[in-house]
């Protein structure tokens, strides 16, 4: 249990909320919207300095994102009272490289161009680690989810079973590391997490016709709903899932997500409804003034407009309607 | 030996320093979290200095009116005092030692949240001054009851 020290984190604290007020809010993401093309809507993310400014143009705008990233990491980094907080978050970096570079080893493949630094480990560092299968530096749920993927792999021969695999772990790290400090407000977060991830999933498995081996393999533990109602459901239709989750604080947004899934025969409605519940969550974090609730909220709010601005350039640059892409933004921090 | 320690003189200085050691730390303590937190605005934003000064001063206060009594507490010592006079005082540097204490670093709190209030809406400067002089109230209370208790 990592103590959470309020105190600590004035000095944090304060510059988050000095920071706060640079997030892009829905004014500033609908200037990007009905920008007349990409290029105008670039000059949005320029004008709010993103990432370090070596960006030419808006089709590079990927690089100025992965920038930004660093860039908050790297300042977030500097003024953490505990590396622990920062960590927590990094680490889905270091298992998206791991699966990676373990797809690429399945393949027999060149490792491709996309790793990132962005994780605890550098690109090399990770490298070295995976072909040397030198382990001890990593964390165990990671060691147990490379273990499982050779294992899964040499019998399934799928790659898709790779990524189920690493993503689960990676959801499953995270949790952990939330639940790892001394703080009521993150275990909640971290149940929240478990629960949203596994209905996502769920919902997901049960429309690929996936077995309940499959499934329970894959369920987050630890969460508001346990192993056991999904087992009793998996009995019955999803309909009756959704209808059985009436009862939980979930209840209202898997039922608005089912129904846009029934409309549009799209889960993608659902899981931006799901994502939506997580930030009304993290909001609650305005209103603590002290401790390591800001600094986390301030990640998911970093890591929520990023993808937002990466859904407008997406859209901007095949010409999407305005309305398509304003229905795929997710909640913002601000 | 013990008569000669226990003096009335010795439990009145003992009050003054109760006083002002008390508050002191409280102040120090409370400032410091306004401090803290007013760095990481700074840092971001150089130009709210003049605000979030205000803020994080409001916090010394404490330790000032602990300095008040243990200067109104030595002015009274002199040596020929009684056990008994000697008590009074140190019973009157409490009320200023502990409740500085505690409204120091709440105190701390208020004004450490206001300048984060003042880092989004720097028109809001006023009210942040004005939640966190409402702790000072009970700091001039323990002040005024220290006081009396001096006679």
């Amino acid at each position: 249990m990592i103590k959470v020290n309020q105190d600590d984190y004035a000095y944090a604290v304060g510059l988050i909320r000095a920071k706060e007020i640079k997030l892009l809010d829905s004014d500033r993401l609908n200037r990007m919207i009905e920008a007349p093309n990409a290029a105008d809507a670039f000059k949005v993310l320029t004008e709010a300095e993103y990432g370090y400014g070596n960006t030419e143009n808006f089709y590079s705008f990927e690089q100025a994102l992965a920038e930004e990233m660093k860039k908050t990491y790297a300042l977030l980094a500097e003024i953490a009272p505990v590396s622990e907080v920062v960590e927590a978050f990094k680490r889905k970096y270091d298992y998206f490289n791991v699966k990676v570079l373990l797809k690429a080893e399945f393949s027999g493949q060149e490792t491709p161009q996309i790793l990132t630094d962005t994780g605890i480990f550098g690109i090399e560092q990770i490298k070295r680690i995976i072909r040397e299968r030198d382990y001890n530096e990593l964390s165990p749920i990671m060691i147990q989810a490379i273990n499982d993927t050779y294992d899964t792999f040499s019998r399934m021969r799928d790659p898709q079973a790779v990524d189920l695999i690493m993503d689960n772990a990676s959801y499953a790290q995270f949790v952990n590391d939330l639940n790892e400090f001394d703080s009521p407000f993150l275990h909640e977060l971290a149940r929240i997490i478990i629960d949203i991830t596994n209905i996502k999933m769920y919902i997901r498995a049960r429309n690929m016709n996936k077995s309940w081996d499959f499934i329970g393999k894959l369920l987050l533990k630890g969460g508001e709903l346990s192993e056991e109602f999904y087992f009793t459901e998996f009995d019955k239709s999803v309909e009756a899932f959704v209808d059985d989750l009436r009862q939980t604080r979930y209840g209202d947004t898997v039922k608005r997500g089912w129904e846009l899934y029934t409309e549009k025969k799209n889960i993608s409605g659902l899981e931006k409804l799901l994502d939506d519940f997580l930030m009304r969550y993290i909001r609650q974090s305005k209103l603590i003034t002290m401790g390591v609730e800001p600094f986390i909220a301030y990640l998911f709010a970093k890591e929520t407009e990023i993808r937002n601005v990466r859904i407008i350039m997406t859209g901007k640059i095949n010409r999407l309607n305005d309305d398509l892409i304003r229905e795929r933004l997710r909640l913002g921090y601000v | 030996m013990l008569e000669q320690i226990l003096t009335g003189q010795f439990l009145a200085y003992i009050g003054a320093a109760f006083a002002f050691l008390v508050a002191g730390f409280g102040s120090s303590k409370g400032v410091g979290i306004a401090g803290q937190t007013g760095a990481g605005v700074l840092s971001e934003d150089p130009s709210k200095f003049g605000s979030v000064m205000l803020l994080e001063a409001l916090a010394s206060t404490q330790a000032i009116y602990g300095f008040v009594i243990a200067f109104l507490i030595i002015g009274k010592v002199n040596e020929a005092m009684a056990l008994q006079e000697g008590l009074r005082l140190l019973a009157a540097g409490l009320p200023m030692g502990v409740v500085g204490l505690v409204s120091a670093i709440y105190q701390g709190k208020v004004a450490s949240s206001g300048i984060q209030m003042i880092a989004k809406h720097p028109e809001s400067v006023g009210s942040a001054i004005t939640l966190a002089l409402m702790v000072e109230m009970f700091a001039i209370l323990a002040l005024i009851v220290s006081i009396l208790m001096i006679g």
